[in-house]
């Protein structure tokens, strides 16, 4: 067993949740020429670390709570709420009354028909005036103008990305066992890191309010990708299985179909 | 039941016919079993004592709101952990509206831009909060087996128990989701992929 060898298998017992040990100095020599694995382990080790520290945040948080309290009170909120809002529905009732009262409509009549009149005159007159011209010097365009392309561009990258992850989540689930596009020998799975890639290009793209639900399901996908692209060799029946789960569990074709609807008819 | 462990389903399953016919003790009792998971999840999105305790009050409140919508046998903490999880989402977006708004009346200078000098410090500081969201996007027994792993501390031998799966089948869910949160968090930390 080689050196990388040795601490792969270090990495491996980290990851699977065990303890991994003493770096030994044999080890220690190795991690400080090979790069590779320093940042492997490296990496591993933080996000552990942060896990780590998370915990204890998490524990300090729990113990400094009263949970039998915090129970009641929830409880109060809950069963309060129905009742307030009927004593606040029976308590708007005579007002209504008293404010849609049949002698009243003549008045509300005469307020919408003047109403009506006024925007009827208004559309008169701004219709008459003449368009001012348009100057146009150097480029200038509103924060509007410019949000609507941006989102238009996401849209369309988004799509994209969409229709290239359907066909081959489609291809994966309908081709018989070893043939999916997804697992192509060769250069590893291709398609999967292909599609990963496309993902970080769209990323910025994503991060806007507007695009929080596509973000959300191309997240879903990111993550199909990163477990097919992990792929070596063949792909075991357990393991076909488990993404076929995923796939149906997270419901991703039917999600991708409605996205791709919504962002179809948002065009402009 | 120290409320971080699970609740016998069919316990819980009696607790959710009472609570639809309108029984408090009932809400009560379902409430202590699992605001504290909850809050878990809440506190790992939100990372605030205050904000995670308002979001498990507003997961319950839902909660009583909406189970006349539950349907017997499914599987009740899957449920009630889906309510949790839009209501934290819906805060985190709330959370980035109100900080563009705070920010749109700031100067460039006045901001806090990552300016790709960030020193090995700066990052470790980010990485609880890149790895909240990451763990997140895990499938969902990878994320499962990373919670009760490292937030609940369970030994494997007890996730294998609680899950009712077998102990490699553990170690080899928990190995890939370390593995996927590498891959996930490497954008976001500058790390190679």
């Amino acid at each position: 067993m080689n050196d990388c060898d040795r601490i792969r298998k270090r990495l491996d017992r980290l990851s699977a949740g065990e303890p991994a040990g003493e770096i030994e100095d044999a080890m220690k020599r190795h991690l400080g020429r090979c790069p590779d694995c320093r940042r492997a382990l490296d990496e591993t080790e933080k996000i552990l670390r942060g896990a780590g520290e998370m915990r204890m945040d998490i524990a300090a948080a729990l113990a400094s709570v009263d949970w039998e309290a915090a129970a009641e009170r929830i409880a109060d909120a809950a069963f309060a709420a129905p009742a307030a809002r009927r004593e606040a529905g029976s308590s708007l009732r005579p007002f209504r009354s008293r404010l849609f009262q049949p002698r009243l409509r003549p008045v509300y009549a005469a307020l919408l028909a003047g109403v009506l009149l006024g925007a009827a005159g208004m559309f008169a007159v701004l219709k008459s005036r003449p368009a001012a011209p348009a100057v146009a010097r150097g480029f200038s365009a509103s924060r509007d103008s410019i949000d609507q392309v941006e989102y238009q561009l996401a849209r369309r990258e988004t799509l994209d990305y969409l229709d290239k992850s359907q066909l081959l989540i489609l291809d994966f689930v309908q081709a018989p066992p070893g043939q999916a596009r997804l697992l192509q020998k060769g250069p590893g799975a291709q398609p999967a890191r292909d599609m990963l890639a496309k993902k970080r290009n769209i990323n910025l793209q994503l991060g806007t309010v507007r695009m929080a639900k596509a973000r959300e399901i191309c997240n879903q996908i990111e993550v199909l990708f990163l477990e097919l692209a992990a792929v070596r060799g063949e792909l075991s029946p357990a393991d076909a299985a488990e993404i076929k789960d995923y796939i149906d569990q997270k419901q991703l074709l039917l999600k991708i179909k409605l996205l791709k609807r919504e962002l179809q008819e948002s065009e402009v | 039941m120290d409320g971080l462990t699970a609740a016998v389903p069919d316990e819980t399953a009696d607790l959710v016919r009472r609570v639809q016919s309108g029984d408090r003790e009932a809400f009560v009792v379902l409430t202590r079993l699992y605001q504290k998971k909850v809050f878990v999840l809440a506190y790992s999105f939100v990372r605030d004592k205050e904000d995670a305790l308002d979001l498990v009050q507003e997961t319950f409140l839902r909660l009583y709101q909406k189970i006349g919508t539950y349907r017997p046998g499914r599987p009740f903490e899957a449920w009630l952990r889906r309510i949790a999880r839009n209501l934290c989402i819906d805060h985190y977006r709330r959370q980035i509206l109100r900080r563009r708004d705070h920010e749109s009346g700031k100067t460039v200078e006045e901001l806090d831009l990552p300016d790709g000098r960030s020193g090995e410090g700066e990052r470790d500081r980010d990485i609880k909060d890149i790895l909240s969201r990451c763990v997140d996007r895990l499938a969902e027994r990878q994320r499962a087996i990373f919670i009760l792993r490292h937030y609940d501390q369970l030994r494997n031998e007890d996730i294998a128990e609680t899950l009712g799966i077998s102990l490699g089948t553990v170690k080899s869910l928990h190995f890939k989701a370390v593995r996927n949160l590498r891959a996930l968090m490497g954008p976001y930390l500058g790390w190679e992929a």
